[in-house]
């Protein structure tokens, strides 16, 4: 009898502990859930829509980067343990065969990011018969739906820069990112057997050479400069300074990227509705949807207390009925 | 102990012509797996950057494993309810759900792109605790090994019965001994942690936002998830005391109209939350638009609604046949509302086309439950899982 509660007490902690692990776990991140205001040193990308001339060098720039040359800017850095042969297989452009660019599909058609282009220009004519161009690439939000949704932090958002960046030798493919992502930017290579996800990240992996890169491909080439990177604040000042001296000119006199999804990294101006240009503006609410996500596993799992207490009640109960029910059987016979 | 004569192998020739064409399906899906792993996910699925989750996810993991919730049920209502009188039942629920996480488990590796990073998973390192992906592949992975733990005790009871090896013999029955004192509190856990990823299945959709319409979009989504899977586990359990009483031939088993009786109940709170969610989601307008999505949404309440009724109210529902067509209705109601979720529901916005599994998708589906029909089929007729008639009919009476 003695022994048996001492057994029982040892292995409803060892069980409780068990089933508290994740629980704890999950309470232990709740400060980095707490939306946190923009950093001085956050790096920004800056579009004004109406500079752009839709040449598309940026579109090439990225690509060259990126895609096409990735393995020299990769190769130089990449720590010896990790040049593994999927690694390496990794580094490899690879065109998947309906992707390949030909004569009638010339590769500056391509409208949409996909696992080769991390940026895109896309035209928009309005009812008056005038262009518009828009750069669509990742808007490294301030709280991302994809790194709160990675299982294994191969997504991340450098505290400092605001960076999101992306480490392919801890992604398992889950596409979890791709599904929390609300402009819908990571892009799977669905046509390989050895895939990545592939995102903007400021060429933080390539002329970054994993760190913050003091310029970008896109940035670099555009010759009206009409996409600039720098600190967001600048940016942000820039932005309002431009609606401030041309009042009317741009949508709404509004900057996109200042509050939406609780504020993105990226600062946009554009003179159309920004729903016409492919932003879903009006069902992107202002905060960030991982907030309420976190905001909720971290209520049911604060300190893991409630799989804790469920668990040892389950223990309990269950032990007790057992063992009435085993000796109900003993005294029928 | 009567306790080693509650449960009896069923005795039936193993190499049946049904296993063969079962066989014949696995077979072809493990060549269309076998085709993925050197073209890629997208040369066999329809998933695209807009739909990354398909019917891998939406129906092997979503839906599999909220089948797979009748040794969940059962767990609860045996050892947590005091109601041992279904203890019989709980062998083939737990192989049942075996299965079912297996199914599950499967699908995801063929499902991820980069399977040889998974370690990762244990490398704390890599841990993100933000991420409910993260504790649901940690809970269902740590739940599997508890599904087996529970399943051990039969095949060291049949390994005990072996004349042929005193040795192993008498080795198992130890093991069978020590672990039935420990069992209940593996059972405890067996119960926590599905009561975590089931809820969790639910709240993995929170961060999607606005790409899960409102009808669906809630906080609501991990009790909603939860209740379902309390549902889905047990009809799965009505049903194949049903099918196996059909079937094997076996007599049906009483137990489970009882057992039925508690099923209204949880119908009528599933709905009220269900609707308490659209209330706070201001999705009436929508459920009342006419849209395939509206009418998608009522049918999946009416199905799970008349089940409840029939339960509840007539004299219908408590016979054999009435049993098994409102866990038919609580089945396909259910899995309806975790499709509404998972795919359905789910837009990602006007420049995607809309996802439909392509047939090697599917194929690769039905070639896993294959699998798990397979597993069954043969186990029950090594182990001892099924209920003992014989003894247990005599309990009874
Ligand atoms: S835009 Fe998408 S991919 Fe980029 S940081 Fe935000 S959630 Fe992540
Ligand atoms: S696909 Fe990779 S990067 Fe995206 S959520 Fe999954 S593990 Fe993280």
């Amino acid at each position: 009898m003695k022994t048996n509660r001492r057994d029982f007490l040892k292995l409803a902690a060892l069980g409780a502990a068990g089933a508290g692990t994740a629980g704890a776990l999950t309470a232990e991140a709740e400060a980095s859930s707490a939306p946190a205001e923009f950093g001085p040193d956050v790096m920004a990308k800056f579009y004004d829509s109406t500079k752009c001339i839709g040449c598309q060098s940026c579109v090439v720039a990225c690509y060259n980067t990126n895609f096409r040359d990735r393995a020299k800017y990769v190769d130089e850095y990449l720590p010896p343990e990790e040049q593994n042969f999927i690694e390496k297989e990794d580094l490899l452009p690879k065109l998947a065969p309906q992707d390949e660019f030909t004569p009638d599909k010339p590769w500056l058609n391509v409208v949409t990011n996909d696992y080769r282009f991390r940026t895109v220009i896309q035209k928009y004519v309005d009812e008056n018969g005038k262009p518009h161009f828009i750069k669509h690439n990742c808007m490294h939000c301030k709280k991302p739906g994809c790194v709160s949704a990675c299982p294994v932090s191969a997504l991340q958002k450098d505290p400092v820069s605001g960076i999101v960046t992306y480490d392919a030798g801890r992604c398992v493919g889950c596409r979890y990112c791709q599904m929390a992502c609300p402009f819908n930017i990571p892009k799977f290579e669905w046509s390989r057997a050895v895939p990545k996800i592939v995102k903007c990240d400021m060429c933080w992996s390539t002329l970054g050479k994993n760190g913050v890169p003091t310029e970008t491909a896109c940035a670099k080439v555009c010759p009206a400069s009409a996409v600039v990177y720098g600190k967001r604040s600048d940016h942000l000042a820039e932005a309002k300074k431009r609606i401030a001296e041309n009042p009317g000119k741009y949508y709404n006199d509004s900057v996109l990227g200042e509050t939406i999804y609780g504020g993105t990294d990226e600062i946009y101006l554009a003179a159309v509705d920004y729903k016409k240009l492919g932003f879903p503006t009006d069902k992107i609410a202002d905060y960030s949807y991982a907030e309420k996500s976190e905001g909720l596993q971290h209520t049911l799992y604060k300190w893991g207390i409630a799989p804790i207490a469920l668990y040892t009640a389950l223990a309990i109960v269950g032990y007790r009925n057992n063992k009435k029910h085993h000796s109900d059987e003993g005294e029928d016979k | 102990m009567s306790h080693e004569k509650e449960y009896a192998v069923h005795r039936a020739p193993i190499f049946t012509p049904t296993f063969f064409v079962v066989l014949l399906i696995v077979l072809i899906g493990f060549a269309i797996i076998a085709y993925r792993y050197w073209m890629g996910v997208g040369a066999v699925s329809n998933l695209s950057d807009g739909w990354p989750w398909g019917i891998w996810l939406a129906y092997d993991v979503a839906v599999g494993s909220a089948i797979a919730c009748g040794g969940y049920v059962l767990a609860i209502t045996v050892y947590i309810m005091n109601k041992f009188k279904y203890h019989p039942m709980i062998r083939s629920a737990v192989l049942a759900s075996m299965f079912g996480y297996a199914l599950a488990g499967f699908s995801v590796i063929v499902d991820i792109g980069r399977y040889w990073n998974a370690y990762g998973f244990f490398v704390p390192s890599r841990w993100q605790p933000n991420s409910v992906m993260f504790e649901v592949a940690l809970c269902i992975m740590a739940y599997t090994l508890i599904l087996v733990i529970e399943f051990l005790p039969s095949v060291f009871e049949r390994l005990g019965e072996l004349d042929k090896w005193p040795k192993l013999a008498k080795f198992s029955r130890a093991v069978y001994k020590a672990l039935d004192k420990v069992l209940i509190f593996i059972i405890a856990l067996g119960v926590t942690l599905p009561t975590m990823h089931q809820s969790s299945l639910g709240s993995l959709y929170i961060v999607m936002g606005y790409k899960l319409n409102a009808l669906w979009q809630t906080m609501f989504l991990p009790l909603l998830f939860l209740g379902n899977a309390v549902l889905m586990g047990f009809s799965i359990v009505a049903f194949e005391t049903v099918l196996s009483a059909r079937q094997l031939k076996r007599p049906f088993e009483k137990e489970i109209v009882s057992l039925s009786r508690v099923i209204p109940y949880v119908v009528a709170f599933w709905i009220i939350v269900r609707f308490i969610s659209v209330t706070v989601s201001g999705a009436w307008g929508e459920a009342f638009s006419m849209s395939w999505l509206s009418l998608y949404f009522w049918l999946e309440i009416i199905l799970i609604a008349i089940a409840g009724y029939i339960i509840f109210a007539t004299e219908y529902g408590k016979s054999q046949s009435g049993l098994f067509l409102s866990a038919m209705l609580l089945l396909i109601g259910g899995g309806m509302y975790r499709f509404g979720v998972y795919i359905v529901g789910f837009d990602p916005g006007p420049e995607w086309l809309a996802y439909f599994p392509s047939i090697s998708e599917f194929m690769i589906t039905v070639s896993l439950i294959a699998l798990e029909v397979l597993g069954y089929m043969v186990l029950v007729k090594l182990v001892p899982v099924l209920p003992n008639m014989s003894a247990h009919g005599a309990k009874t009476k």
